[in-house]
């Protein structure tokens, strides 16, 4: 039997491996791109007195706890409804459950659903081997015990 | 300062603005256009056209970019209510059996197209299930390989393997309908001919049936096999990361929007109440769940059985199969768009809702892009319509952050499940950006498939592309 996991780089193709590799690369960078701000702050903060003038003077620190406040509200806004709603779920549906336990369906309800015939569908409930035919719209025409061909 | 500047500007800590307020504010400035423009005649509606156009192509932008962000945080908060409630506490590790009540007898279920590479090792796996009394059922459909012929000698050897051959190709949900209809009991695990069921799978499925009346269908926890490949090791990330954050954060809406196709457990009279598998939709496993959800039964996430799955490692594979799960979305979408509107329906509007934003989101993106194109590198395209840059600035910070935190969140839920998983992250710590790219495009042509699409068309298979092995 194969490993559970399959873990085997030297099968792929050249193609594979460089188009992984440049896909890989052009992600981190764009990724790292993402982070561009935060590195022109610091860019910023080592230059002290340009960070005072665009952060304290121009008011760009306010700027940007606007930005982290909306974020924190919407996040705070969805959380929070979503711990409402999973509580009041919680308490309400705790120990209550309404609906009884259906019985197992019987072969009547399974013969009628499918069109086949009760004591044929019985049988061939026990069967190891089956063969089954349909029409145009999947339902079926023929059915077939195989098990004595199987032997 | 104009909106859209302080949002995309790419130097200055720019501002990011609350979009409740915006579309209040789009609002009224419509209804009170639309009666200046009713009292006034033509002039004032024509300067209100302008300003709406370019308002709502702000709002557009907005929810662009702040979709996919709350929806991470979302995805996440729900992940962590879930594992707080009912995870961390569990006194069961994963490879353990947990104790029953009863174990009432199961009939497990394989539909088979051209598995014969893998249907042995799936069967063979099967047969160490930890759980006293099961039947096998391989379906065979219509398989034009050597399947049928191992799955008649597998019957040969093992008592518990039974064979049903459809003599013609019928499709999945056909395979999955004859296969409840011959099998002897009440309770069907259904896993696709490639996956190997972990042997603690089944009673840990069971457990939800036994537990509550209500459960029709319990799915399980797919793990990806294939990992030699970019491909492969994003996907091990991906179904941690992001489709198990989804799965538990959807749990706690109350409803899931998917079992997955690959591993479920069904309640056989659950099934007869709606029907059986739908043979006319794309994804079946989808479509079922809608369809059992509708009728008020629940369905379960039970991340403790395992089930091991192959997956495409082709870039043409995965987006086969990702157009196939985006097409098979919006059928349902189309589907049961008209059953959603009753009251009785209402537990289901949180899962409708989220995957009709994601469809709009979708369509905005696609917008987004095709107007920056034009306007950056074809014409000058009027001051509203021009989108000055895609990419964002302090927000930008925020969207790295994210990936980050929620790799961190998936992680520490999902070490549990598997060991040494932190590996794979190494390589897609940018993923959550890809994933929410290949949603745009899926998405934007699954919609309009599923449009064209001929009504009461059947699904039949084809196999997918299962790996480098």
């Amino acid at each position: 039997m194969r490993p559970l996991i399959i873990d085997s780089p030297n099968l792929q193709s050249l193609k594979q491996k460089y188009l992984s590799t440049l896909l890989t690369f052009v992600f981190w960078v764009i990724w790292l791109y993402l982070w561009m701000p935060l590195i022109t702050l610091i860019g910023w903060w080592t230059g002290i007195d340009l960070f005072y003038v665009h952060m304290i003077k121009l008011n760009g620190n306010q700027l940007l706890y606007q930005d982290l406040f909306f974020f924190l509200k919407g996040i705070s806004l969805l959380g929070s409804t979503l711990a409402i709603w999973a509580l009041y779920n919680y308490f309400r549906f705790r120990k209550v459950d309404r609906r009884t336990a259906l019985p197992p369906v019987k072969n009547e309800q399974l013969s009628a659903f499918f069109g086949i015939e009760k004591d044929n569908l019985h049988n061939l409930q026990d069967t190891k081997y089956i063969s089954v035919y349909f029409d145009q719209d999947g339902q079926i025409t023929e059915t077939r015990n195989n098990d004595a061909l199987a032997k | 300062m104009d909106l859209i500047d302080l949002i995309y500007s790419n130097v200055k800590p720019g501002t990011l603005s609350p979009v409740v307020y915006e579309i209040t504010d789009i609002l009224q400035t419509t209804l009170s256009y639309i009666s200046k423009a009713l009292a006034n005649g033509y002039d004032s509606f024509l300067v209100g056209g302008t300003y709406l156009s370019k308002n709502t192509i702000h709002f557009l932008l907005d929810f662009a970019f702040y979709y996919p962000l709350f929806m991470a945080y979302l995805w996440m908060i729900g992940a962590l209510i879930y594992y707080f409630h009912w995870e961390r506490k569990s006194s069961y590790q994963t490879d353990q059996v947990p104790e029953l009540s009863s174990y009432p007898p199961v009939s497990i279920i394989i539909p088979c197209h051209n598995e014969g590479k893998d249907i042995t090792e799936t069967i063979e796996y099967l047969l160490h299930q930890k759980y006293p009394d099961f039947e096998i059922i391989a379906v065979n459909d219509g398989s034009t390989d050597d399947s049928l012929e191992h799955l008649i000698r597998l019957s040969h050897q093992h008592k518990q393997v039974r064979v049903i051959n459809l003599e013609h190709n019928q499709g999945k949900a056909v395979a999955l309908n004859t296969g409840a209809l011959f099998s002897k009991h009440e309770f069907l695990i259904c896993i696709d001919g490639d996956a190997l069921l972990a042997p603690e799978a089944t009673a840990w499925m069971m457990r939800h049936f036994l537990n509550g009346p209500r459960v029709a269908a319990v799915t399980g926890n797919p793990r990806i096999r294939t990992r030699s490949t970019l491909l492969g090791k994003i996907q091990v990330g991906e179904f941690s990361a992001i489709i198990g954050l989804i799965k538990r954060a959807q749990r706690i809406y109350g409803r899931l929007f998917t079992v997955s196709g690959v591993v479920a457990g069904f309640r056989k009279s659950a099934l007869q109440r709606v029907g059986y598998w739908s043979n006319d939709m794309l994804t079946e496993d989808i479509d079922i769940s809608w369809k059992l959800q509708l009728d008020h039964w629940d369905i379960r996430y039970e991340p403790n059985a395992l089930c091991w799955i192959l997956m495409p490692e082709t870039y043409r594979g995965l987006w086969r199969q990702r157009l196939r799960w985006a097409q098979g979305g919006s059928e349902v979408l189309l589907r049961y768009f008209r059953k959603l509107g009753l009251w009785k329906s209402r537990r289901m509007w949180p899962v409708y809702l989220e995957y009709f934003i994601s469809v709009f989101w979708s369509y905005t993106m696609m917008l987004t892009f095709v107007l920056w194109i034009v306007g950056y590198f074809f014409v000058d395209l009027p001051e509203e319509l021009f989108i000055p840059s895609l990419l964002p600035s302090w927000g930008g910070v925020l969207l790295g952050m994210t990936c980050l935190l929620q790799f961190a969140i998936s992680l520490a839920i999902d070490s549990r499940y598997e060991k040494g998983i932190a590996r794979v992250y190494y390589w897609m710590i940018w993923y959550p950006l890809a994933y929410w790219i290949i949603a745009v495009f899926t998405t934007f042509v699954g919609l309009i498939k599923a449009l064209l699409k001929k009504r009461n068309t059947r699904a039949i298979w084809t196999s997918p592309d299962r790996g480098i092995r």
